[in-house]
């Protein structure tokens, strides 16, 4: 009698031990650390200045210069479709893009007619900036800031980290709760 | 008279045996006593005492497994600034080209330049608060007002300063000596309190906020809500 509740009572810390640690394993999902990506998008605003000269093509039409001073954002994030995800034991390996320069807009109501400088405001000089030419100069001046914000490593590297750091906290989180202490393994492609 | 005695005999043998068989019955009507060092313990208690400890112990096998939802006991204000830990992240920089416009005493237009700059922005995250209502299970997250931390002119770039001349008198080295300065100051003046800029660096934070919490509060209690504001 005392042997079989021994064995009872045996049976059951078994159980009882073997239970507390079997938490529910939940493996990193690679939706989630996409939509983590997208998440991580930086925005930066930046106050701008477009600038051309129009060169002179007489007496009558002397050099211009032109202008004008606006507002825009640049989007700067990981290309989530890139991003891949595999988990072999207890490591994580994520393949990642470089963040790059998504999107680049303007604020559209930052600038008017009247926020444009003109080097010549005499009447004689009969060159002109044209609407179109406003637009091209804007236009250029966008794609300058692009490029600028491309080469601009500081607020690359920050993007990424940023998408990095929000993936790492979460597979951190799954690690706890799995009871796993997952490894990571960056790859960084272009 | 043989039989008689032999009758006799096993009589007094059959008696012996109806007096010992009474002696066994009153012996196992004693409780069966188990020595555990020099504690005595009957077989009572010990079968009570095993199905209290199996009734704790199957209690919190399903409690553990059935009942407690994984990691409830994780959100705590301070197992919250641990996961919203951003300090590397709370900092960002922002682009800022801007025009001077310089004037006379008369206020007439001399000149204008045209500077390249940037100032960083961010949060101090030690100002960050946390509050838990645990009976509606919701966390609020405050995050304070963004500051600007730093500006300063991109030197880096050769054509970081451009000039308009209006007044051809205006032209002369004093203006493109005073120019730097005269970008500074103006960068200076036009950041200091930009709201743009104080929000954009605020949303940011909020963001990685958000991107930081949402994963682990549904990993940890699905049935807590958060706000980051």
């Amino acid at each position: 009698m005392n042997k079989k509740i021994i064995t009872l009572l045996l049976v059951c810390i078994i159980m009882c031990l073997s239970g507390c640690n079997s938490k529910n394993k939940i493996d990193p999902d690679e939706m989630r650390i996409k939509s983590l990506c997208e998440l991580s998008t930086l925005r930066v605003d930046y106050n701008n200045v477009a600038r051309f000269t129009k060169e002179g093509t007489g007496l009558l039409r002397g050099e211009l210069k032109a202008w004008c001073e606006y507002k825009g954002y640049v989007k700067i994030g990981v290309d989530m479709s890139k991003v891949k995800v595999s988990l072999a034991d207890d490591t994580v390996t994520i393949t990642m893009p470089k963040a790059e320069v998504q999107d680049i807009s303007i604020v559209e109501d930052s600038f008017n007619k009247d926020s444009w400088i003109y080097s010549e405001k005499e009447f004689w000089n009969l060159n002109k900036i044209t609407p179109e030419e406003q637009t091209k100069i804007i236009s250029d001046a966008q794609n300058e800031m692009k490029e600028v914000a491309s080469a601009d490593s500081s607020l690359l590297v920050q993007a990424q980290n940023r998408a990095k750091v929000l993936i790492e906290n979460y597979i951190n989180q799954i690690g706890k709760l799995s009871g796993i202490e997952y490894k990571i393994n960056w790859i960084d492609v272009e | 008279m043989e039989e008689n005695i032999n009758t006799e005999s096993t009589e007094q043998t059959n008696e012996t045996n109806v007096d010992e068989a009474k002696n066994e019955e009153k012996h196992n009507d004693k409780p069966i006593e188990i020595k555990v060092g020099n504690v005595s313990l009957s077989k009572k208690i010990i079968t009570i005492i095993a199905v209290v400890v199996l009734i704790a112990i199957a209690g919190i096998f399903v409690f553990r497994n059935f009942i407690a939802k994984p990691g409830t006991e994780l959100i705590t204000v301070s197992s919250i600034q641990d996961i919203i830990d951003i300090d590397e992240l709370s900092t960002l920089k922002y682009y800022y080209n801007g025009i001077v416009n310089v004037q006379n005493e008369k206020s007439e237009d001399l000149y204008y330049v045209a500077y390249k700059g940037y100032v960083t922005a961010g949060i101090n995250i030690s100002d960050i608060k946390i509050s838990i209502d645990e009976a509606n299970k919701h966390i609020t997250i405050e995050v304070p007002e963004a500051k600007i931390n730093g500006r300063d002119l991109r030197t880096d770039d050769p054509e970081y300063l451009d000039y308009i001349f209006l007044k051809k008198s205006a032209n002369n080295n004093d203006a493109i000596n005073d120019a730097h300065e005269r970008a500074l100051k103006d960068l200076e003046e036009k950041t200091k309190d930009n709201k743009e800029i104080l929000e954009i660096a605020h949303d940011n934070a909020k963001e990685v906020i958000s991107g930081l919490m949402e994963p682990w509060l549904s990993l940890a209690d699905s049935e807590f809500t958060y706000e980051v504001k």
